[in-house]
């Protein structure tokens, strides 16, 4: 039997070595799997907030787009830019008329015409324009009048127009903002090659612009006559004298499409944007965590998730028209697109981060 | 006088039990103490980056009261005081270029600072932290005081933070 030596000490700390290492990695496990679930809660809630904020800033500049087109395009062609279609005091069916003192439409012939708002009655603006006609005149317009309209009903087409310019930016806007979540939440964090690895995108919202056509329809007419009726038949300005016009109107076409309005019903509700960012245990880049888990007991990654809420606003107002009516329903007055649009346009729709919901949902 | 000793048997087993004592037991506790340390470190860290959050997306006369009540809210679960003792939660308001400024909409551009202090209790306060009331023999100080800190920009506008302009409805009605 061999005799075991008790005089060779060489080793004996090998053990406690052993021992403090396994302490020593346990530790270190905890502290890697710790650090990585913190990193990620963070990564996961800024992936969240930047998507609700890059969604809303998106949403943001779609309003002002659609807002300005609203204006320049449908509500104010050729008109100088202050006044809209149907600047045209309409009474009589297709015989419009205005009268004053001398010189009074001469000198502002628009603004009396804006009392009639009735915007399908879209005449040209060089109808519109007075020549001083001492007495009684009647004047037969040429052709160049039904042109001038003809340009107007075009630019309005253009833009108002199913696929037209106005859609093009309305109707993609909630595929692409889905696209743009996504793509912001992807790019939030990236491996050692380059490739997004960032969270996964869920909408918890419907992106909705809350705008409707307005599909009550624009008549345009031309000019066929003016009657001008003078009283003195000379000019006077002190004391004033009787001045009235009087025009002949007949069609010249009919579009269905005019411009877009705000839905009451969902206007107000869709500038709240609230998106969820999730990296699920399963993503590819939790690939090896939580690290040491057999040691641990075999425990599972957690899915990480975050919230967040964006919101459009604009201190001015909602620079549409609301309404609270079906497309073909909607109000012919032009003046509110103006007005709203006049009161918003310096303002302008802005986007930032909003509270989730009420007391600590943030 | 003292005689040599005859034979060294059992010198190994003093020695193991010196070691293990000593330094297996300090060793490991030390590397026990330091990950809680670190634990309590990353806990309040987080804490401190969501009541950020929480200060830039609610109301100015808001922001004190509720910023208290999330940290409270995210670290309550952890404070225990033979580990965690937060004492003090303060929120201000900075300007984070240094001086006032404004943005296009000329809107102030304001941050807001959240500072967390917080206590772990050590175990082994004399070797760790041996100093207390500026004295090395007096037990050291048990607690470990720690700060945490995160600063965010405010959300601009507080008037529409629940609806979207002047005369709308809330964005839940």
């Amino acid at each position: 039997m061999p005799k075991i030596s008790t005089n060779n000490y060489h080793g004996q700390a090998l053990p406690y070595f052993f021992m403090m290492m396994v302490v020593l990695l346990l530790c270190w496990m905890m502290i890697i799997n710790l650090g990585r679930l913190m990193y990620e809660k963070m990564m996961v809630q800024n992936a969240a907030d930047n998507a609700a904020l890059s969604i809303a800033a998106y949403r943001a500049r779609v309003l002002n787009k659609l807002g300005a087109m609203n204006y320049y395009f449908i509500g104010c062609p050729l008109y100088g830019g202050e006044d809209g279609l149907g600047n045209y005091f309409n009474l009589f069916g297709s015989l419009a008329v205005i009268a004053g003192p001398y010189g009074f439409c001469l000198q502002m012939p628009l603004p009396p015409m804006r009392v009639g708002d009735n915007k399908q009655k879209v005449v040209s603006y060089l109808d519109t324009i007075d020549h001083f006609c001492p007495g009684t005149e009647l004047v037969n317009q040429g052709g160049e009048h039904r042109q001038a309209i003809s340009l107007i009903r075009t630019l309005v087409d253009a833009y108002a127009g199913e696929n037209r310019l106005q859609d093009a930016v309305r109707k993609p806007y909630p595929g692409t903002a889905t696209l743009l979540g996504r793509l912001v939440t992807k790019v939030q964090s990236k491996n050692s090659s380059g490739e997004n690895i960032g969270p996964e995108f869920v909408p918890l919202t419907t992106f909705s612009l809350g705008l409707k056509r307005n599909r009550s329809g624009i008549t345009y007419y031309y000019v066929t006559g003016r009657l001008c009726i003078s009283a003195p038949p000379i000019p006077i300005v002190l004391p004033s004298g009787f001045h009235t016009h009087f025009w002949f109107l007949e069609e010249l076409d009919h579009k269905e499409n005019a411009w877009l309005y705000a839905d009451k019903k969902t206007f107000y509700k869709s500038h709240k944007i609230t998106v969820q960012a999730v990296k699920l245990s399963s993503h590819d880049s939790n690939r090896g965590y939580p690290f040491g888990d057999r040691l641990f007991g075999g425990i599972e990654w957690p899915d990480i998730m975050a919230i967040a809420s964006a919101a459009t606003y604009n201190d001015g107002g909602p620079m549409f028209p609301i309404e609270d009516v079906e497309e073909k329903d909607a109000s012919n007055k032009i003046s509110p697109v103006i007005d709203e649009y006049k009161k918003a346009e310096n303002k302008g729709w802005r986007a930032h981060l909003v509270p989730v919901g009420s007391g600590l949902l943030h | 006088m003292l005689q040599p000793l005859k034979n060294n048997h059992g010198q190994g087993i003093v020695e193991t039990l010196i070691v293990i004592i000593l330094f297996l037991t300090a060793g490991v506790f030390a590397l026990v103490q330091l990950s809680i340390v670190i634990y309590n470190n990353l806990l309040v860290n987080e804490a401190s980056f969501a009541t950020g959050r929480v200060a830039v997306v609610c109301k100015k006369d808001e922001v004190q009261s509720k910023t208290q009540q999330a940290a409270l809210l995210i670290l309550g679960p952890q404070v225990s005081p033979q580990n965690l003792i937060p004492t003090k939660v303060s929120v201000w308001e900075k300007n984070p270029l240094g001086k006032a400024a404004k943005d296009y909409a000329n809107q102030d551009i304001l941050a807001y600072t959240t500072r967390i202090q917080f206590f772990t209790r050590l175990m082994f306060s004399s070797l760790l932290n041996p100093f207390h009331m500026f004295s090395f023999y007096s037990g050291g100080n048990p607690y470990f005081e720690q700060i945490s800190r995160a600063r965010m920009v405010k959300s601009p506008d507080e008037k529409y933070y629940w609806k979207a302009y002047p005369d709308a409805k809330n964005f839940n009605e």
